[in-house]
């Protein structure tokens, strides 16, 4: 049992120890209350920094984004559109402008408008003037780099909030011409972080423009380049088809000769074939007149009357006659043919011929021209068919057979045209036995306005252009020459298995 | 030091003696926090000092066991506090480890205010491991109590010693823990 002295000491005890739980508790809360507060500070700091990871994933995308042009042959405008709407975007403005001046149009002008709302481009005819009121009231004011972005207090005529801020830039396009983006924002304020990515952007924007301008001037200039290959392959066809007419020119006289051959013997047969059938018609007359008179003629009278005109002679002779006349119409006809196809303009026409063809006629042309003791002795094959255009081949091989006549002048002698077929190509060979030539002619052979002829004589392009037309025929040329003894050309086409 | 130590070693000195000594001992000593001690809050290691003091001057016990009976006793208690995954006890030299590389780390995490013991091990072998104790507070009684307490636990007999120590006017405090086979 207690005493009452215990039980009062027990009790003040127990007060004590309450007292402190009492006290211990009131500090656990207190504590607890502390952490609480600070779990919330905690939590309102992480939102914090969720926000702001949100809004720098916004920014980086944002930046990737003007960082990727989608197509490398962007045209200039195209790109300035797509930034101007990702732009806007990122901004968060209400809408954005551009101008893009050009050579032909050299003025500042806004013509299209990007609305947010319904992310469209518009033509909207009165934003150049609203834009340009603005530009001129925001100038000089806050500066940030390129990026210029100013309070303002305005209404667009398409857009119902009055606006609070214009974003402007302007950056050089070419020909030093002036380009500017107008963005607009009905927001209350511009985020501190918006401007710091703005110049990135800008940097990134600016390098594409430029890659894009150095893009379409290689472009221009390629452009420039063709048309000019264009005029020359003009010009150089041009100069193919008068050194055409001068070969022509020369062969000219020989060309006329070769034709008034044959026409002046038909001339003369046709004389002769005129004056047997008046021959005939006479003795045809006679023979009526003595049937009308007699009734009848016996046969030695009618044999008389034939054989007073020679009647036999006459028959024999008019088929000989006529053939020859034949044959020389066919001579004449072949003469035209073959120079209609030398003359034929369509220089490039590549078509698949026959090269022993070819040089048979362009022997025929040339021989007209020819002086009368120069002959021509051929050893033309059958040859695999090859693609290339007669008319220009016919000119090279023409000019080669004239030039061999000339170095054979005055004596003549005797030019070979010698062809030759191996596994992959086809070889001519063209010599002479005329004067050959000597180092300094060889190696200038090929150069265009090089002659060795009396002046107004050559044109000195011959050689050239032959060059030139076997390059376009991925044939070669090549020359073997000894003075005194003779020249060959040797000309090698190649043979593709068709 | 954190509250929970001293609410222990209320919880201590009334289990082992009586309520009426840890009474006496606050009212005694008229401490700032008057002894209303929680485990959420920090108190001066002065408190704690005092505390085992008075419980010397009154029992007269010396000071190194005290500390060692209180460190023994309390390692039970601090069981409930560690993490979990932290709660497998395979052996005692496993779980010193444990407890400097992954409890006391923990703890710190949770508590940055807390102090911790840093433990360095020295030499180890099946039977024997050699470990520096190192904290500013000097409480290695208090530690050679908490390691007899963790052996209670996986029921090895050890033997814990000190080949060296601050109180004994070393530099450093080496605690001794030795395993005997006749378990
Ligand atoms: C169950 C696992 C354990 C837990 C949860 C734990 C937790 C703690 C806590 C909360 C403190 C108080 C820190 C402060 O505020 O001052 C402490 C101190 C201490 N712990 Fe542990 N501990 C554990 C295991 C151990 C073990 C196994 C040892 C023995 C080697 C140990 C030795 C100590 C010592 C000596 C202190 C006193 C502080 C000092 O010396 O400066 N602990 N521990």
């Amino acid at each position: 049992m207690m005493t009452n002295e215990e039980m009062s000491k027990r009790i003040d005890l127990l007060e004590r120890k309450l007292n402190r739980e009492k006290c211990a508790r009131e500090t656990a809360e207190k504590a607890l209350e502390g952490y609480s507060k600070q779990a919330w500070l905690t939590n309102l700091n992480l939102e914090e920094a969720l926000t702001n990871q949100t809004k720098r994933t916004r920014d980086l995308e944002y930046l990737i984004a003007c960082a990727s042009v989608k197509d490398p042959g962007i045209t200039l405008e195209d790109l300035i559109r797509e930034f101007v709407e990702i732009s806007c975007q990122f901004t968060q403005c209400s809408a954005a402008s551009y101008s893009l001046p050009s050579p032909e149009k050299p003025d500042t002008n806004f013509e299209y408008v990007f609305l947010m709302n319904d992310k469209t481009w518009r033509r909207e005819p009165q934003i150049n003037a609203e834009i340009q009121e603005q530009l001129v009231t925001s100038e000089g004011q806050y500066k940030n780099k390129n990026w210029m972005i100013c309070p303002a207090d305005f209404k667009l005529s398409f857009h119902d909030n009055p606006m609070n801020w214009l974003y402007r830039f302007h950056f050089k396009v070419d020909n030093n011409l002036q380009a500017w983006l107008c963005f607009f924002s009905d927001q209350p304020e511009v985020e501190e972080e918006t401007i710091y990515v703005l110049n990135t952007s800008e940097s990134i924007f600016l390098n594409n423009i430029q890659k894009t301008l150095i893009k379409a001037r290689l472009v221009r200039r390629n452009e420039e380049l063709q048309a000019t290959v264009k005029e020359l392959q003009f010009a150089q066809n041009q100069l193919v088809q008068s050194e055409k007419m001068v070969v022509l020119g020369q062969l000219a006289a020989g060309v006329a000769h070769e034709i008034n051959n044959p026409m002046s013997f038909i001339k003369s047969n046709l004389q002769i074939l005129t004056d047997y059938i008046d021959e005939i018609e006479t003795c045809q007359n006679y023979l009526t007149a003595k049937v009308n008179e007699e009734g009848t003629i016996d046969s030695t009278t009618y044999s008389q009357a034939l054989s007073n005109i020679d009647y036999q002679f006459i028959m024999s002779d008019t088929k000989e006659i006529l053939t020859s006349a034949a044959e020389g119409a066919k001579r004449v006809s072949e003469i035209i043919r073959d120079l209609k196809s030398f003359t034929h303009r369509g220089s490039g026409d590549f078509t698949l011929m026959d090269l022993g063809d070819c040089l048979n006629s362009a022997i025929k042309i040339a021989q007209s021209g020819l002086n009368k003791n120069c002959i021509i002795e051929k050893h033309i094959p059958e040859l695999s068919m090859i693609h290339a255009s007669n008319g220009q081949l016919q000119q090279v091989f023409i000019n080669l057979f004239v030039n061999a006549g000339d170095a054979m002048a005055p004596n003549g002698g005797t030019i070979k045209v010698i062809a030759e077929e191996t596994q992959n190509s086809i070889i001519i060979r063209v010599s002479d036995t005329g004067c050959g030539m000597d180092e300094l002619t060889r190696n200038k052979l090929f150069t265009p306005f090089f002659t060795t002829k009396p002046v107004g004589q050559g044109t000195g392009l011959g050689l050239s252009v032959s060059f030139a037309i076997l390059e376009s025929h991925e044939a070669t040329i090549e020359v073997e020459t000894e003075l005194n003894v003779g020249t060959t050309f040797i000309v090698t086409f190649p043979v593709k298995n068709l | 030091m954190k509250g929970v130590i001293l609410v222990k070693l209320g919880e201590f000195v009334e289990s082992v003696f009586d309520d009426a000594l840890w009474d006496e001992m606050l009212t005694e000593a008229n401490l700032p926090s008057q002894g209303a001690y929680t485990t959420v809050s920090n108190y001066d290691d002065n408190e704690f000092f005092q505390l085992i003091d008075l419980i010397k001057t009154k029992k007269g016990l010396p000071n190194a066991d005290i500390q060692r009976a209180y460190g023994e006793w309390l390692f039970e208690h601090l069981l409930t506090l560690a993490p979990e995954h932290a709660l497998i006890i395979k052996d005692t030299f496993s779980f010193l480890h444990k407890a400097q590389n992954l409890i006391h780390v923990e703890v710190k995490k949770l508590h940055p205010e807390a102090i911790i013991p840093n433990f360095t091990f020295i030499h180890q072998s099946e039977q024997a491991l050699t470990m520096r104790y190192q904290s500013h507070r000097g409480l290695c009684f208090l530690c050679e109590g908490i390691i007899s307490g963790l052996a209670i636990k996986t029921k090895e007999q050890l033997s814990i010693s000190q080949s060296q120590c601050v109180h004994k006017g070393d530099t450093e405090c080496i605690i001794e823990v030795l395993k005997h086979d006749d378990k």
